[in-house]
């Protein structure tokens, strides 16, 4: 509960930040459950805003403080990540209207550094396209939220969950209490913290949790770092896991013997 | 009053030769400079379309968003900074089509702002679909047989809807439009300008004469304060009355209704956390 609540704060921060929209998993699960938490503590810095004030030659689409000639030469074609030509981290500072003497000016369709429409498919689109993607999925990346393990360091099967699924595969996995099996929950799930990549292929076995038919938590796992995940727990009635459940489901996949 | 120009001229005007939109932005530039706007504290808002291109073309800070989607963002700059004033100009596709669910909602809640539709009865970006205000009958490349479906009547269905402002103005009378869509800017809560133009090149039926020809001036003794009157005038289809069908202001603004701004009326983003405050709050479930 403690985590909805701080990761809540978190998303808005980075939707702040990274000027990018972020999206909280939240489900009815979730929040038709009621829980016993204890109390925490609201304190700390003020939240930043991440708003600069704006100077009269305000560019909301800034793509590099020295004006260079856009030419693309074949290194920055095989790594548009690198281009020299626009803002090293992608981001274009955010000004507001009222705060400062510029003009704010936004715009959907491709735009210049002012925030004109352009049809400039050659000096202008290209770099536009290379800061919003290819840098700025670099800084999404690098400020990741890591996963969270539960359970034994050395596992040999690794039950992966997300969400709302969180409290009932810990219980599951700690009353299984086996030292080869442990829980790995992901906090964030795009772009993924490159630990997720490390912690599955760390595992003999991998196994999926997930409330859906199609398991796409897989495939997303998969597609990112290129590990195949291994089994899938999947249930779509619409009803979330029970415990035991999850615990029978768990201890089938692992091969561990009831007594 | 100011008589500084509210013109842009750092960008190439992106609209047909004979444009309907050029007589508009003059009488924008007349209207801004008559209300004094302070450049620095207001915001356009637009979607898609010829008619959203209008804030490019005008020295303001502005929005142009998604198709339809013009009333929700205005709404959620206003409510983050009341102390903007936020026009919206989008066309009849944009505001009655696309975002014709917003548009009902919006008049709902009263939002203080201003919204300038471009009634050209076409969409005219997409070179000549039929659009929710064309005429029965209207030939189109995609409405080969003729446009079978009733128009939407936009100010009766925001006098309906209790709207504070209503009007309808011709972009071919620039006195009248002016004074029109400053009276909308000063009306505090929404107000609705329906503004016809012509689209010379996709809409060869609707031209300058047929406008003329299918509309009339308000009396000048006409009263705006009956809301059932306005909706009689409202319902008129040929001629159609122009002028201010109705106006009446609630004593609060819907951002002054909420509980954001009760006690605090500084915009959001100059806001801090109280954290005594939200400490207090979490210990009353302890």
């Amino acid at each position: 509960t403690t985590e909805a609540f701080e990761l809540t704060r978190q998303a808005f921060d980075i939707a702040d930040r990274y000027q990018v929209p972020v999206f909280i998993l939240t489900d009815q699960y979730l929040l038709d459950s009621f829980f016993d938490t204890p109390r925490f503590k609201i304190e700390g810095e003020q939240p930043v805003n991440h708003i600069v004030k704006t100077d009269a030659d305000y560019r909301r689409y800034r793509l590099s403080d020295t004006k260079t000639e856009i030419d693309t030469t074949a290194e920055t074609e095989l790594h548009p990540e690198n281009d020299p030509h626009s803002e090293t981290d992608g981001l274009s500072p955010r000004g507001i209207p009222g705060y400062g003497e510029g003009r704010v000016r936004v715009d959907s369709d491709e735009h210049t550094e002012e925030g004109y429409i352009t049809e400039d498919v050659v000096g202008v689109r290209p770099p536009m396209v290379r800061k919003r993607l290819y840098k700025k999925h670099r800084l999404l990346q690098a400020a990741a939220l890591p996963p969270e393990l539960i359970g034994p360091a050395k596992y040999s099967t690794l039950v992966v969950c997300w969400g709302s699924n969180r409290n009932v595969a810990v219980e599951a996995v700690r009353k299984i209490g086996s030292d080869e099996i442990a829980l790995l929950h992901l906090t964030q799930l795009y772009p993924l913290h490159p630990s997720v990549a490390e912690y599955l292929y760390r595992a003999a076995r991998t196994c999926l949790v997930e409330n859906n038919a199609g398991g796409q938590g897989a495939d997303l796992l998969h597609h990112e770092t290129g590990r195949k995940i291994d089994e899938k727990i999947l249930k779509y009635s619409g009803i979330p896991f029970s415990v035991e459940e999850l615990q029978e489901k768990i201890e089938k996949i692992a091969g561990v013997h009831n007594e | 009053m100011s008589n500084i120009s509210y013109l842009n001229n750092n960008t190439e005007i992106a609209w047909c030769p004979g444009c309907g939109n050029f007589a508009i932005r003059k009488t924008m530039d007349k209207v801004y400079q008559e209300l004094g706007i302070d450049k620095k504290k207001f915001v356009m808002v637009s979607g898609i379309g010829q008619a959203p291109k209008s804030p490019h073309y005008l020295d303001v800070s502005f929005f142009n968003g998604l198709h339809g989607r013009s009333l929700p963002t205005a709404t959620g700059i206003k409510l983050a900074n009341p102390e903007l004033t936020v026009v919206v100009e989008s066309g009849d596709g944009n505001v009655y089509g696309e975002g014709g669910n917003h548009f009902l909602h919006a008049l709902r809640r009263d939002i203080d702002v201003t919204v300038i539709v471009h009634n050209n009865m076409v969409y005219g970006l997409t070179k000549g679909q039929a659009s929710p205000t064309s005429r029965k009958g209207f030939q189109t490349p995609v409405q080969t047989t003729g446009v079978l479906l009733e128009p939407f009547n936009p100010l009766a269905t925001a006098l309906g809807l209790k709207g504070g402002f209503v009007a309808r103005a011709n972009a071919a009378d620039a006195e009248q439009t002016k004074e029109i869509i400053k009276a909308a800017i000063q009306h505090k809560g929404f107000s609705l300008v329906d503004l016809f133009q012509v689209c010379v090149s996709f809409n060869k039926t609707n031209d300058y004469k047929w406008f003329k020809d299918h509309t009339y001036y308000l009396e000048d003794d006409y009263k705006p304060d009956d809301r059932m009157q306005a909706l009689q005038r409202a319902m008129e289809e040929d001629p159609m009355p122009l002028g201010i069908f109705f106006r009446q202001e609630n004593d609060k603004s819907f951002h002054e209704k909420l509980p954001a701004y009760s006690k605090d009326n500084s915009p959001l983003y100059r806001r801090k956390v109280n954290f005594e405050e939200l400490n207090k709050i979490m210990d009353e479930f302890v």
